[in-house]
């Protein structure tokens, strides 16, 4: 690993928290594809004034069935559904994220609360700066720490365990499942429903 | 650190059609569409019939998607027998 830089506590935190937020995004950027390339259908050859958030036509099967009609005679019926809703549409998101990593902490750097805190001499801040008002002497605020970190190395693997691990190593362990409906995922099933037919056809 | 994003575990809307004669919801396996079988309400014993003609272009994409489906199980396994995962 190269030469590491240190890094303030909370950007080693919420690197890998910001991963896994854009690992949404490109989950649910997959689904978009899905929905668009499986079921939609634009015109062939395309049109070039159509906007890139028109999808084209909604891609249907057709299936036919034999019943009798209004006047009790077997008749031909044409169903179309929706390609769409008869498959499984992939929409996954991460259930729950297991980080792990060993950091070293190389640097403290302390900065002076507002509130006041006990000093040599028997003073407080607080008492030096009256303009906080009586409750900085009661509710003591303690100064704020920022640390300063980088990766470290990871623990031992355990006794009786020859091999140590000597990489910079981050354990994540993800677990995904599908998504609840979203509510324009939840719009579109109720257009794809709205858009089921059935209607009697020539017999041929 | 674990992060959890478990909300209400309310599913997606599971795949199928209300069957147009009793209203029950009609499961469609792929295989079944793409072999040109007939498919059946499991309450009302419905039968449909794929006009496969008019669904010529729904079809074609449900074959490449099944395709595209299967290479990446392979691939799955494969990795899987190789020990990889």
């Amino acid at each position: 690993m190269a030469e590491q830089t240190a890094l303030s506590f909370y950007q080693l935190i919420g690197a890998p928290l910001y991963a896994l937020v854009e690992a949404e995004t490109y989950a649910a950027e997959a689904t978009a594809q899905f929905i668009e390339r499986v079921g939609f259908q634009r015109p062939a050859g395309g049109d070039p004034e159509r906007p890139p958030e028109d999808f084209g036509e909604l891609r249907k099967v057709t299936f036919y069935q034999e019943r009798r009609g209004p006047d009790a005679e077997p008749a031909t019926y044409k169903v179309e559904v929706p390609l769409l809703s008869i498959l499984p549409i992939p929409a996954l998101q991460i259930k729950d994220a297991e980080l792990e990593f060993a950091v070293k902490v190389i640097e403290t750097i302390s900065s002076e609360g507002a509130g006041s805190r006990p000093q040599a001499g028997g003073g407080s801040a607080a008492e030096e700066r009256p303009e906080e008002g009586p409750a900085a002497k009661l509710i003591p605020t303690p100064p704020r720490v920022d640390l300063k970190a980088q990766m470290g190395r990871s623990r031992p693997l355990g006794p009786g365990v020859q091999k140590s691990q000597l990489d910079m190593q981050v354990y994540i362990k993800i677990r995904v499942e599908q998504a609840d409906v979203p509510a324009g995922l939840s719009r579109l099933f109720n257009l794809m429903e709205e858009s089921i037919s059935s209607t009697q056809v020539e017999k041929t | 650190m674990t992060v959890d994003n478990t909300s209400d575990p309310q599913k997606s809307t599971s795949p199928g059609f209300p069957c147009p004669r009793c209203g029950e919801q009609i499961r469609v396996d792929v295989a079944t569409l793409l072999g040109h079988q007939p498919i059946r309400c499991s309450n009302c014993r419905l039968e449909l019939q794929i006009d496969a003609e008019q669904s010529a272009d729904g079809l074609q994409a449900l074959r490449k998607l099944a395709e595209q489906m299967d290479s990446a199980r392979q691939t799955l396994n494969q990795i899987k027998h190789n020990g990889r995962v």
